[in-house]
């Protein structure tokens, strides 16, 4: 890296240089926090019909594969925004309009980002990463421009320190030697640490929420309920991408859809072989039987259960069989 | 200079600066700590949540089982007004003149009305999403012209209820809880348990 020296009207500039990213660093962070806050101050009140989208946003159309209440067409999505209108009207508020549907439809009715865990590392990542990207910055430009100033002053002292290293400086004095680092290094440490602290547990979650979604929380829903209509735990995208391969869960998004006749015909191959989708399959082909009317339905979720004990979704189907 | 050098911010003079007192790594480390520890705290409350809320569905099709019943009034397809009370077991069924598996079902509903009345058991049923006219045609088709039906033209009181579609049944006790739920047809047997289980 070939520096020249700078003159004193350029050391004065490199010096603002800090508070110039400083100030970038607030602009990203204020850019980046703006589109999540909800209620923002706008343009004078919002009206009824915004404010209906709004709690419609929020909440999940019951009857439909990842979709809101807010984009649905669907007769109960449609039901559910007259029903926020009238209560907005009434002037209830949001939060209560929401907290009134979670009472009728469950806590999984409600698609609120910050109350979720993964929602909130989702939410908090862009600018805490912004910041530590920014940070990382500053720190070289501040050590570079110090370097600079400091060979002005005292161009041999400078080059002793840069011969020895960090090692025999004092440091952070009683941080001891050891954890004594530069802090340009310093700054890509904390780069990585932060980014390393958002990304392990989004990675971690999101490898759990797909064995969730394909055998565990997503089952005993579908399992209390018909196929006609899925209040379902969330859609994650995983199971989205899944979809396309995996012919259990494709039947399984089929099943949720209302098309139980086209999930039997999917999943009755892999339910005879065994594998490691077999119980899931044995699980959808019953509950496709079941909401076809199919008599079959009560040995398919038999053998389910007998094959399966320990199985997510076995004290689910049990209980459904003991009422059926 | 050394570019490698330079990068990694060696070469730094031996005052401590005002940068460099704030920068504490063991602060910085801590700050990280800090910011993992909540990463972790959170995503095992987000595992911890996710599993409770499956124990907490468990077994319930709808939230409202246990629960007091919503209000359940309004004009009915025939033209009165009703409003009902709690004091007698109730099955509440919701239809629609545009559902096909209501065809099937409506006539099961309006003979148990009729066969269970004796035993104090009332049957209510909301009229969804439809019109006055396709709903009067339809119950005079299958046979269920005195079935109580309250006009729902949005599906609010459907909504109100936690539905998802059409057809559902709930089951009322006499103190007006809700004792059952049921997504998609009934059948005779389904009824008979559901009801005779509360009165």
């Amino acid at each position: 890296m070939d520096v020249t020296v700078p003159t004193g009207r350029g050391r004065r500039r490199l010096r603002l240089l800090p508070y110039a990213v400083g100030l970038v660093a607030l602009v990203v962070l204020v850019l980046t926090l703006l589109p999540g806050m909800p209620g923002l101050p706008g343009t004078g009140s919002p009206s009824l019909d915004d404010r209906t989208q709004d709690v419609a946003a929020r909440l999940r159309c019951p009857t439909c594969v990842g979709e809101s209440a807010a984009d649905s067409t669907s007769p109960v999505a449609e039901s559910m925004r007259s029903e926020a209108r009238r209560q907005l009207a009434q002037g209830r508020s949001e939060d209560q309009v929401v907290a009134w549907f979670r009472t009728r439809y469950g806590a999984d009715i409600v698609l609120d980002p910050q109350r979720r865990g993964l929602g909130w590392v989702l939410w908090a990542a862009p600018p805490v990463a912004a910041l530590a990207v920014v940070g990382g910055i500053a720190g070289l430009v501040v050590v570079r421009r110090r370097r600079l100033a400091v060979r002005d002053e005292a161009p041999d002292r400078a080059d002793a320190g840069a011969d020895t290293g960090a090692d025999d400086e004092p440091g952070g004095g009683a941080d001891g030697p050891a954890l004594a680092l530069p802090a340009g290094r310093l700054a890509v440490v904390v780069t990585v640490a932060v980014g390393a602290a958002v990304a392990v547990p989004l990675l971690v979650l999101g490898g759990r929420g797909d064995d969730a979604a394909a055998s565990g929380s997503a089952a005993p829903n579908d399992a209390t309920s018909e196929a006609t209509s899925s209040p379902s735990s969330s859609p994650s995208s995983s199971t989205a991408s899944n979809t396309a391969t995996d012919p259990v869960a494709r039947a399984f998004a089929l099943l949720r859809a209302g098309r139980p006749a086209a999930a039997e015909r999917l999943v009755r191959p892999v339910s005879r072989r065994p594998g490691a989708d077999r119980p899931l399959a044995l699980l959808v082909l019953g509950l496709a039987q079941r909401a076809e009317g199919d008599p079959a339905a009560t040995a398919t979720l038999r053998a389910f259960v007998e094959r399966y004990p320990h199985h997510a979704a076995a004290a689910q189907v049990r209980r459904l069989l003991a009422a059926s | 200079m050394n570019g490698a050098h330079g990068l990694f911010g060696h070469g730094l003079g031996r005052r401590r600066t005002w940068w460099r007192r704030l920068v504490r790594p063991r602060l910085v480390l801590g700050v990280a700590g800090v910011v993992a520890l909540i990463a972790v705290a959170d995503l095992l409350g987000a595992l911890h949540g996710r599993s409770a809320g499956d124990g907490a569905d468990a077994g319930a099709a709808s939230p409202l089982i246990g629960r007091h019943a919503p209000a359940l009034s309004g004009p009915t397809v025939a033209g009165t007004d009703y409003r009902w009370r709690p004091g007698h077991v109730t099955v509440v069924n919701i239809w629609a003149s545009w559902c096909g598996p209501c065809r099937d079902e409506l006539p099961l509903i309006a003979r148990f009305a009729r066969t269970s009345s004796p035993q104090g058991v009332r049957v209510v049923t909301i009229d969804s999403r439809d019109g006055i006219d396709p709903a009067k045609e339809f119950l005079a088709k299958v046979g269920a012209r005195h079935l109580l039906a309250i006009h729902d033209p949005n599906g609010r009181l459907a909504v109100s209820w936690g539905a998802t579609g059409i057809p559902e049944t709930f089951v009322v006790d006499a103190h007006g809880v809700i004792r059952a739920h049921r997504i998609g047809e009934v059948d005779a047997a389904w009824l008979t348990d559901e009801v005779g289980r509360w009165t």
